[in-house]
C-alpha cells in the first residue's frame, strides 16, 4: 500500500518536473514565434494569446531585406565547415590514438590547454593573419577560422573513440590485404559513425549561430550572415525592428531542428561515447 | 602449400628490460600443425603476431617457402590468422566479412560468391550468412572467423 503510494509519488514528481522544463522551454519559443505573428514593430504590444496574426513580418523580410541572400551564406560557410572540419578532426583524432609518433604527447596537451582559453582570446591574431592571407571579408576565411578552432576539441573526442575500437580489428584487415588507407576508410570510419556525425552536427551548428567571429572577418553588407543581418535589426538607435527579428530567428532555427530530427540517436551515442572515453 | 622456417628469432619490445622471444628456432613444413602452449606472457603470442607481420623481427631471420620476409608487410605474406578476440568486422555481414580479404585481392565477384559459400557451407554458416556478428553466438563467430581465413589462403596461424 505504502509502496504503491510512494511510487505515485514519484511519478507526480517526474511529471511535475517534465513539465516545468518544458514550460522554460517552449515559452521564449512561443513568444519569438507570436511576437513574429503580430502585426506592429514592438514586442511589448504582443499577446501571447491573439487571434490578430499576420504573415507581414515574413514577407518584410523576403521583399525589404536580403534575407535569403543572408541565409545562403550563412548556409554556404556552415557547410562549408561542417565538411572541412570532419575531415580535420577525424585524420586528427585517427592519428592521435593510432600512431606513435614524436611530439604526440605534447600534442595532445597542447590541443588540450588551448582549449580552454576562450577563442576570442585570438580574434587579434586572427583578424591579422586573415589580413595578411587576403581573406578578410571572405567565407572561405571565416570557415578556415571556424574549422582550425573545431579540431582540438573534435580531435580529443574523436581520438577516445578510435581508441575503444580494437586493434585486432585492423590487424585483421592488414593481414586481409588493406594499406593504411583502406583500413582507415573501410574499416576505422564506418564503426566511428556515430561521433562522427555528432563532430559534424556539432560543426555546422557552431558557425550556424556565431555572430562574434562573423562580424569579425566579414565586413560588407553583402556577405552578411543571419546572425549578423537579424542583430543589425535590433542594434543602433533606430532599430528597433523586434517582430522582424522574431520572424528571422522562427526561420533560423529550421534546419537545426532538422538536423537534430534527423541525426538524434547518433548525436546521443555521440555525447555518450565522449562522456566515457573523451 | 608453406613451410615455415624460423632462424634464431629474437623480440624485445622497446621499453622492456628482458628479451620476449629469444633464439626461437623452428621448421614447419607443408601441412603440419604445430601447437605452441606455455604459461601467460611467455610469448607465444608475440611468436606467431611475428611469422604475420604485425611485430617486427628484432633479430634472427623468418622465411616462408624459402624467401626471407622479415620486412614484407602481412599482406603480402600469404598468411592468415584467426585472433583471440576473432576481429570481426562489426559493420559487415558474414558474407563480407568473409569477403573482405578476396575483394581486396581483386578476385572475380564470381569466384569470391563460390569461395565465400564453399567455406560458409564446411563451417556450418550458410543460414546466417546476412547477419552481423552481433546477432551470432560466440561459437558461429569463431567460425566465421576461420572461414574468413579458410576462404582466402591455406596456412592458418590461430591466435
Amino acid at each position: 500500500m505504502t509502496s504503491k503510494l510512494s511510487r505515485n509519488l514519484r511519478l507526480v514528481f517526474s511529471y511535475a518536473f517534465l513539465i516545468a522544463l518544458v514550460v522554460i522551454v517552449f515559452y521564449p519559443i512561443a513568444w519569438a514565434f507570436m511576437g513574429s505573428l503580430n502585426p506592429g514593430d514592438s514586442l511589448s504590444k504582443t499577446k501571447l494569446f491573439t487571434t490578430d496574426l499576420s504573415f507581414k513580418h515574413y514577407i518584410y523580410l523576403f521583399k525589404e531585406t536580403n534575407y535569403l541572400k543572408w541565409y545562403w551564406n550563412t548556409l554556404k560557410i556552415a557547410l562549408g565547415t561542417m565538411v572541412l572540419s570532419t575531415i580535420f578532426v577525424v585524420s586528427a583524432g585517427y592519428a592521435f590514438s593510432r600512431y606513435r609518433f614524436k611530439g604526440r604527447k605534447y600534442g595532445l596537451m597542447t590541443m588540450l590547454v588551448l582549449q580552454m582559453f576562450p577563442s576570442f582570446m585570438g580574434m587579434i591574431a586572427i583578424f591579422l593573419l586573415l589580413d595578411r592571407v587576403g581573406l578578410l571579408d571572405t567565407h572561405i576565411g571565416l570557415i578556415l577560422v571556424y574549422s582550425g578552432g573545431g579540431i582540438p576539441f573534435g580531435a580529443w573526442l574523436v581520438k577516445g573513440y578510435f581508441d575503444g575500437i580494437p586493434k585486432s580489428l585492423e590487424e585483421a584487415a592488414r593481414i586481409d590485404g588493406a594499406g593504411h588507407i583502406t583500413v582507415f576508410f573501410k574499416v576505422m570510419v564506418p564503426l566511428a559513425r556515430p561521433i562522427l556525425v555528432f563532430v559534424a552536427v556539432n560543426n555546422f551548428i557552431g558557425p550556424w549561430m556565431d555572430f562574434i567571429f562573423a562580424r569579425l572577418v566579414l565586413t560588407s553588407p553583402e556577405k552578411k550572415t543571419l546572425a549578423i543581418g537579424l542583430f543589425d535589426m535590433i542594434t543602433g538607435k533606430s532599430n528597433t525592428q523586434f517582430t522582424n527579428f522574431a520572424a528571422g530567428a522562427v526561420l533560423v532555427a529550421i534546419p537545426i531542428t532538422i538536423l537534430f530530427i534527423l541525426f538524434q540517436k547518433h548525436i546521443v551515442e555521440g555525447l555518450k561515447a565522449g562522456a566515457n572515453k573523451g | 602449400m608453406a613451410e615455415i622456417t624460423l632462424n634464431g628469432i629474437q623480440k624485445q619490445y622497446e621499453g622492456d628490460q628482458a628479451p620476449s622471444v629469444t633464439d626461437f628456432n623452428l621448421d614447419i613444413s607443408n601441412g603440419e600443425l604445430i601447437v605452441f602452449v606455455g604459461p601467460s606472457g611467455c610469448g607465444k603470442s608475440t611468436t606467431l603476431r611475428m611469422i604475420a607481420g604485425l611485430e617486427d623481427i628484432t633479430d634472427g631471420t623468418l622465411s616462408i617457402n624459402g624467401n626471407v620476409v622479415n620486412q614484407t608487410p602481412p599482406k603480402e605474406r600469404d598468411i592468415a590468422m584467426v585472433f583471440q578476440d576473432y576481429a570481426l568486422y562489426p559493420q559487415m555481414s558474414v558474407y563480407d566479412n568473409m569477403a573482405f580479404g578476396l575483394k581486396l585481392r581483386k578476385y572475380d565477384k564470381s569466384e569470391i560468391k563460390e569461395r565465400v559459400e564453399n567455406a560458409a557451407k564446411i563451417l556450418g554458416l550458410t543460414p546466417y550468412i546476412d547477419r552481423k556478428p552481433k546477432a551470432l553466438s560466440g561459437g558461429q563467430r569463431q567460425r566465421v572467423a576461420l572461414g574468413r581465413h579458410r576462404s582466402e589462403s591455406e596456412g592458418v596461424l590461430d591466435g
